[in-house]
């Protein structure tokens, strides 16, 4: 089971809700439960968000694979100069 | 991934690749690429700084002496408003194409409004004064808060506010929220509560090589560019969306580049040349002067940054507060986002609240620019800690170490951090002779630490292993920070050979595989693990080459020191590189290897800078006459260029504190177009930076790389402000400090 957190502006999509648990084994499994559950959210994740697995920042990929007990949090994803 | 251990290359200091081209005037610019028939082109833009455009009259120009071509935004496809990949980060194609060329309304003085490409620079110049523009001027906005009021002049009737009225437009774009615990007790636990408010200016990254183009379209509708950027796939993916192609059909070759830092991740003229040469059947050359960089490209974003800090006696943070509020420019997409989620990034607040505005303004569309919104917040915020510091009359760097955050603290902007080197930097701070010197009259010193996220992306490398054993490697990375010279200390450090044998280069997008831009600190991350990745298959082929001559099963097979090594009880000689590669056509053909990947597990980055600073109290002139930039690289691949970004981040950043800044005019024209007027620092303003690289490996890289171009323009900021405060005795919420301010400053005291 993973621990997924989510931001201030994502509890939109889970009517506020800020943790839940989800059964993936990676990224693409991820987002699906996370739209079965509160629809649109895991589109929305997909498009504009990187994924972080213990703190560490995924970006653009579907298929990272995720160990059970991990914890999750989604942020804007990350441009430069 | 990452082990600590010696390297035979990586971590060397070789002369990078490109040099001696570099230093004779060899090497090619954007600006040198010509070609036989080759038009000129040149912009008309707009003298208002907001109006609409009524109408645009071209038939003059058209039949203009030497004109071949004369095109406004008619000849672009009318592209609806879609967010997409391009680049770094989200970019609206409609608002891109607007930008390169108005249609109805033209948001900025310098915005874009028609090009002519004739047979000189000087005629195509001429033509562009028949060429009858019909406005009607509309009043102008340039602050943020002026933008962001009630009666503010608005920039697009159909951008709304998310969240606010979906009756009335709005000039904010975009808004940002992120919440941590409970702000009201956190303060009421603070003993000491400390609220400033700190505005930026609108600065440019000041790259020293302007835009540059030229392009030719072929009778079968293949476009070939030729220009100076830090992305040709990203320049490849606008010009094609902009003009309507498909992306096979667009080849970019990027020329070397004189600067970047981030401003040369979009497109201004590459669009407008091709479309130019497909008008007239000629390739068409366009070439911005100075005033035209200064008055039409992306700058920064200026900004308005409140902080209100809480910590208790013992020197603990228990809250903050942080409204940011950043300038676009003319359309949407300033760097709101990242300046809210760094602005607070680097220290354990148990409860905290930052919002953050992106507003729209009478001034060019911003781009990136080294760390996006990272240097505002952190000049704001390390302000405040300084201040904080001193009034519990503690270290600023011990302050900073009981606060900071570490391998599992939770980041301000969500996640826990994995391993990470602040508390190391700020030790190393600490340690260096600097931060005990003695100073002088008038003098003073001041510290500022700095974060960035760094990012991975998608990267591409190609070895091809020469007859010889040489080895050429191709990727399509622009180098902007002396990259050659790392990727082929990677691919040096693999094979077991001398660097001196590989050639790196920088190739096309038709030759090269997919990769993102150079920026946000990720080249040498990303691409570096595609050459290792690389570099490792081909000696996997290799040992199979070997094996497959000596008849022994690949794995009783060693490689070491660039050769392979079959087994004692075979016989067999070792196989050299050379050796290998001149006999690959009778064990399966030329020796090559590709690698391909979105890289992932970027490290961040943390820095500390101490500066020192004389002040004159007559004039208010501000002298840095020490500087030391401390960073955590997680392992400097090259130490030159890596103390080479350290520097140059140090440098931009001490010129955006002291001098540089836009100054408009009411009408929004801007005045200060040149590098007289736009004062950035030069050789003779600066002591020497001293570049000190800690190293605490990124687990996620073969070699522990961490990005290291970003972040060191986060500290200096607030750094040199410090220092002024401690030598002038006054605390300066508005840059730049420069001298008028100062003096102001001083007298009012």
């Amino acid at each position: 089971m993973l621990q997924v957190d989510l931001s201030f502006d994502l509890q939109e999509f889970s009517s506020g809700l800020e943790s839940l648990e989800v059964e993936a084994g990676d990224i693409r499994e991820l987002l699906e439960q996370l739209d079965l559950r509160f629809p649109g959210l895991g589109a929305k994740i997909e498009k504009d968000m990187a994924v972080t697995i213990n703190g560490v920042i995924y970006q653009d990929t579907l298929i990272e694979p995720i160990e059970d007990g991990s914890e999750i949090y989604f942020i804007p994803k990350i441009g430069g100069g | 991934m990452s082990e600590n251990k010696d390297y035979k290359w990586v971590g060397t200091r070789p002369i990078r690749p490109d040099g001696a081209d570099k230093v004779t005037g060899k090497a090619a610019f954007g600006a040198d690429k010509n070609l036989p028939g080759m038009l000129h082109g040149k912009i008309l833009r707009s003298p208002f700084g907001h109006a609409k455009i009524k109408s645009i009259d071209t038939s003059a120009a058209e039949s203009a002496p030497g004109v071949l071509a004369v095109m406004t935004s008619a000849d672009l496809p009318d592209l609806a408003s879609e967010m997409g990949e391009a680049g770094e980060s989200a970019v609206d194609f409609r608002d891109l194409s607007q930008n390169i060329l108005a249609s109805d309304k033209v948001l900025y003085h310098g915005h874009a409004v028609a090009a002519v490409a004739a047979t000189s620079a000087k005629l195509a110049q001429e033509a562009l004064k028949l060429i009858k523009v019909e406005y009607e001027e509309l009043p102008v906005v340039l602050e943020i808060e002026d933008a962001m009021a009630d009666d503010a002049p608005i920039l697009h009737e159909n951008q709304f506010t998310p969240g606010g009225s979906k009756d009335k437009p709005s000039n904010v774009a975009a808004k940002m929220k992120l919440p941590r615990g409970d702000i009201e007790k956190g303060f009421a636990a603070a003993d000491v509560i400390i609220e400033r408010e700190f505005t930026t200016p609108t600065v440019h990254q000041g790259y020293i090589e302007p835009h540059a183009v030229t392009a030719s379209m072929s009778a079968s509708g293949h476009a070939d560019v030729w220009c100076c950027t830090q992305g040709a796939f990203v320049v490849r993916a606008m010009t094609a969306k902009i003009l309507g192609l498909d992306v096979g059909k667009v080849k970019v070759t990027p020329s070397e580049i004189g600067g970047g830092f981030g401003a040369k991740t979009t497109v201004y003229l590459e669009p407008i040349a091709v479309k130019l040469s497909e008008i007239s059947g000629r390739p068409v050359k366009m070439v911005m002067d100075r005033e035209e960089v200064l008055r039409a490209t992306g700058p920064t974003s200026a900004s308005v940054i409140k902080i209100k800090l809480g910590a208790t006696d013992d020197g603990k943070l228990v809250a903050a507060e942080g409204t940011l509020k950043y300038g676009a420019g003319a359309y949407k997409g300033s760097p709101m986002g990242p300046g809210c989620m760094c602005v607070f990034a680097s220290y354990e607040i148990p409860n905290f609240l930052v919002r953050g505005f992106d507003v729209v303004l009478n001034k060019p569309k911003v781009a990136a620019y080294r760390a996006p919104g990272a240097p505002m917040a952190a000049f704001a915020m390390e302000s405040v800690m300084n201040e904080m510091a001193a009034k519990l009359d503690l270290d600023p760097v011990d302050f900073r170490l009981a606060n900071a955050v570490k391998e599992g603290s939770v980041a301000a902007y969500g996640p826990k951090f994995p391993v990470i080197g602040f508390v190391e930097t700020l030790k190393a701070a600490k340690e260096h002779p600097h931060y005990s010197a003695p100073l002088g009259e008038n003098q003073g010193r001041g510290v500022g630490t700095g974060f960035w996220f760094n990012i991975g992306m998608q990267s591409s490398a190609t070895l091809n292993v020469n007859e010889s054993g040489s080895v050429t490697l191709i990727t399509g990375s622009a180098d902007i920070g002396g990259s050659r010279a790392s990727m082929a200390l990677f691919a040096a450090e693999e094979l077991g050979i001398s660097y001196d044998l590989i050639t790196p280069l920088v190739s096309n997008t038709e030759e090269a595989g997919y990769c993102d831009v150079t920026g946000g600190s990720r080249t040498t991350f990303a691409t570096g693990m595609a050459v290792v990745k690389a570099s490792k298959n081909l000696v996997a082929n290799m040992k199979k080459r070997a094996a497959k001559t000596w008849g022994v099963e690949i794995d009783e097979v060693l490689w070491q020191d660039g050769q392979a090594v079959p087994p004692f009880s075979s016989g067999k000689n070792p196989m050299s590189m050379a050796e290998i590669a001149a006999s690959a056509a009778k064990t399966g053909g030329p020796l090559t290897s590709s690698a391909s990947l979105t890289a992932q597990g970027a490290g961040a980055g943390f820095g500390v800078h101490i500066c020192d600073v004389e002040i004159d109290p007559e004039t208010g002139k501000t002298d840095v006459i020490r500087y030391t930039a401390i960073q955590d690289a997680g392992k400097a691949i090259h130490p030159s260029y890596v103390e080479g970004q350290f520097q140059g981040g140090a440098v931009q950043g001490i010129g955006w504190a002291l001098n540089e800044e836009y100054v408009y005019n009411d009408k929004g024209v801007l005045q200060n177009f040149g590098f007289l007027d736009y004062r950035m620092p030069v050789a003779n303003d600066l002591p020497m930076i001293d570049a000190v690289i800690v190293e605490v490996p990124n687990p996620s890289h073969p070699y522990g790389v961490r990005g290291v171009g970003e972040t060191p323009i986060v500290p200096p900021l607030a750094a040199v402000a410090e220092a002024v405060n401690n030598a002038a005795g006054v605390r300066i919420l508005d840059l730049p400090i420069s001298p008028p301010r100062l003096l102001a400053a001083i007298d009012a005291k």
